[in-house]
């Protein structure tokens, strides 16, 4: 397992690079961004860390510049805390993860391997659940009805999906609450009920047939007709 | 407190009215000084002529006399003339029958001076010796009513007081009108100083260029102006900084204690050290990002002009974070809708700061609970959508309640809780860089209450 690292301070670089040796994988550092470019072009890796403010060329640019020819490696970029666009700038570059400096070892651990289990064994893509002229794409989290996309929150997204596998079975207030938020979240039952209204108002409103049912005492479902 | 305007209104009308009043009074005297010296050359000139007259006849012709009296185009009102002899005999007198015996000071300055015109404000008394042939002396003593003279400065008198109300009234308004347009750019300047705020240092004062005391007073204050906002922004632009040279080195001795953690060949009293400084260390670290995030909402470099989000998001996102951070924090949510309208919890903001917002929130109502559950209520009303956080335990102080959004206020209950004193300092300020308010309220003695309210 090779990561290239891209770390202009070189205390900070060494330490990770210490870290990553412990736990196992080579790892390379660099210190400015066209000696990691040049290094990107001659060796193959299969994770990459980069700072993002580093001499030469900086991370944020390293890393559209690395997503134009290989779109499947993971990035991990480093932030300086404080800098809060430059997550959302990160993410728009192509990067898969972020962590805000100084950060845990551990957390860094965790990322790098749920970045390559998810690189080993990629989803199975294209797995859509159709409900009449509802599609859901469950890969890239897209919804689809009668040719227009809807876009939904990632609760209503995961409420809509949670119906959606029932397979018209109904769907209790309980089990909406405990599946859609977390166990530590209690969740009034208005709570369900307006998120049931949110998800009408843009799955429902405008088409003739109501997908979206309520079964007084039970729950909810997700069916072309009663 | 009388204003500038009425100042200068006040103290210009009060002075050309006092300038015109003397004007007018002047006038006025030197009228009816004139009035007087006319009056008299009328008196005398009948003393003369009366006086001729009888010289050239030498004869009492009282008759004669009358008629040249009844019949005289310069008539005096109330006339009476009398003439006396050498002898103090009486020669003529114009009102039959009645004698007016001069009195002894009357003949004495006739004696000495030769005339003498006395005048009150109603009757002129002129009297004359003329000097006859023959060493002889005749004496002519003339009175009269000056009523046109009077009347004349009667009217004057009218004429000149209405033009002092009527000029006093033009002075005035005069004034305030002028005062008006010469003291509008202060007003202008006021306005505009008005609305600076520590957000808003760049308003400068409009220049003119016209070299007046007013365009020198704004230009002097647009160099004062200058000179706080480049002060300001140095001091905001140090703690900026200084956090970014404070964040290298540690991070760096956050990373160094990890890997000394690692190694295995610590006793456990080293161990324990180790991981103590480590947990200060990450205080410190929190610090700092905690004065950067701070520094670059005050340094406006953080946008104003947010996209639509949706607030349950931001929320979920939050207490997400927290759940990670406190695995046996218990949330209770629940969203209201007490307005009129559809249910509609989108707002205008920026999704990271806000969610920093509400970690901080749930992080300080899980800290300072005393059952670790907190209570969200995501309630929205025809005007503002509200957040009320509710959790159990030790209210803050009163004393404490005023500095709660303070840098580095830290209240009494917060003995045993490790915290920077900046999160509801960083709370509030980027609420109010969203136009949104926080408040606080103990509901009762066991049980805070922050609220935060967007308007809509």
């Amino acid at each position: 397992m090779k990561i290239l690292l891209l770390e202009d301070d070189f205390k900070l670089s060494s330490e990770i690079k210490v870290f990553l040796q412990e736990k196992h994988f080579v790892c390379d550092a660099v210190y400015d961004g066209n000696l990691f470019l040049r290094q990107f072009a001659n060796a193959a890796y299969d994770l990459f860390i980069l700072d993002i403010n580093v001499p030469g060329v900086n991370g944020l640019e390293v890393c559209s510049l690395i997503r134009q020819s290989d779109k499947a490696t993971p990035i991990i970029m480093l932030t300086a805390f404080g800098q809060i666009e430059d997550k959302v700038e990160a993410f728009n570059n192509g990067a898969d993860d972020y962590l805000v400096k100084p950060f845990h070892f551990d957390e860094l651990f965790i990322r790098i391997n749920s970045l390559m289990r998810r690189n080993q064994n990629p989803q199975q893509s294209d797995e859509i659940i159709t409900v009449e002229d509802l599609q859901i794409n469950v890969s890239d989290l897209k919804v689809i009805r009668g040719g227009t996309e809807i876009y939904l929150t990632p609760k209503e997204y995961q409420l809509l999906l949670l119906l959606a596998k029932a397979k018209g079975k109904p769907v209790s207030k309980q089990s909406i609450s405990d599946i859609v938020w977390d166990l530590n979240f209690e969740t009034g039952t208005n709570t369900i009920e307006v998120y049931i209204n949110f998800l009408r108002k843009k799955v429902d409103k405008n088409f003739d047939v109501k997908l979206i049912h309520t079964r007084p005492g039970f729950g909810y479902y997700l069916k072309s007709e009663e | 407190m009388i204003s500038l305007k009425q100042r200068f209104t006040i103290n210009f009308s009060i002075l050309l009215s006092v300038i015109l009043a003397v004007v007018l009074t002047m006038i006025y005297s030197i009228f009816s000084q004139y009035r007087r010296t006319e009056f008299k050359l009328r008196l005398e000139e009948k003393a003369f002529s009366t006086a001729a007259l009888l010289a050239d006849l030498n004869v009492s012709k009282q008759d004669a006399l009358e008629i040249l009296d009844q019949n005289s185009v310069d008539k005096l009102y109330n006339n009476r003339i009398l003439v006396l002899d050498n002898d103090l005999n009486l020669i003529y007198s114009s009102i039959s029958g009645a004698t007016q015996i001069p009195s002894a000071e009357d003949l004495q300055l006739l004696k000495t001076k030769g005339s003498f015109f006395f005048s009150d404000s109603k009757i002129g008394r002129y009297g004359m010796a003329r000097k006859l042939p023959a060493n002889k002396l005749l004496y002519v003593f003339v009175t009269a009513e000056d009523k046109s003279g009077e009347r004349l400065l009667w009217f004057l008198g009218y004429l000149l007081l209405g033009a002092f109300i009527v000029g006093t009234g033009s002075v005035i308004i005069l004034a305030r009108s002028l005062s008006g347009r010469i003291l509008l750019p202060l007003k202008q300047i006021q306005e505009r100083i008005t609305n600076i705020s520590e957000k808003r240092l760049h308003i400068r004062l409009e220049e003119k260029r016209n070299n007046d005391e007013i365009d020198k007073l704004a230009r002097a204050f647009n160099d004062m102006m200058d000179r706080i906002d480049s002060s300001y922004k140095q001091q905001k632009e140090f703690t900026d900084n200084a956090s970014h040279e404070l964040r290298t080195p540690v991070t760096r001795i956050i990373m160094q204690i990890q890997n000394l953690i690692a190694l295995e060949s610590h006793s456990d009293k080293t161990k324990q050290y180790l991981s103590s400084i480590m947990m200060d260390s990450n205080q410190i670290a929190d610090t700092i990002s905690s004065l950067l995030l701070l520094s670059r909402i005050d340094t406006g470099k953080i946008s104003e002009f947010f996209p639509p989000c949706r607030l349950d998001e931001i929320i979920f996102d939050a207490t997400q974070f927290i759940t990670k951070a406190y695995p046996d924090v218990r949330i209770l949510f629940n969203i209201e809708n007490q307005s009129e309208n559809d249910i509609d919890i989108e707002v205008k903001g920026d999704t990271n700061l806000l969610k920093i917002v509400f970690i901080n929130l749930f992080k300080n109502a899980y800290l300072y609970s005393s059952d670790k559950l907190i209570n969200v209520s995501l309630i929205q009303e025809n005007d503002d959508l509200k957040v009320v956080i509710t959790n159990n335990g030790e209210v803050i102080s009163a004393d404490d309640r005023e500095n709660l959004f303070n840098a580095f206020a830290r209240g009494k209950n917060s003995k045993n809780i490790q915290g920077t004193g900046l999160g509801l300092r960083i709370t509030e300020r980027i609420l109010n860089h969203h136009h949104a308010h926080i408040m606080y309220e103990a509901l009762n003695e066991n049980s805070n209450c922050f609220t935060v309210l967007f308007k809509f």
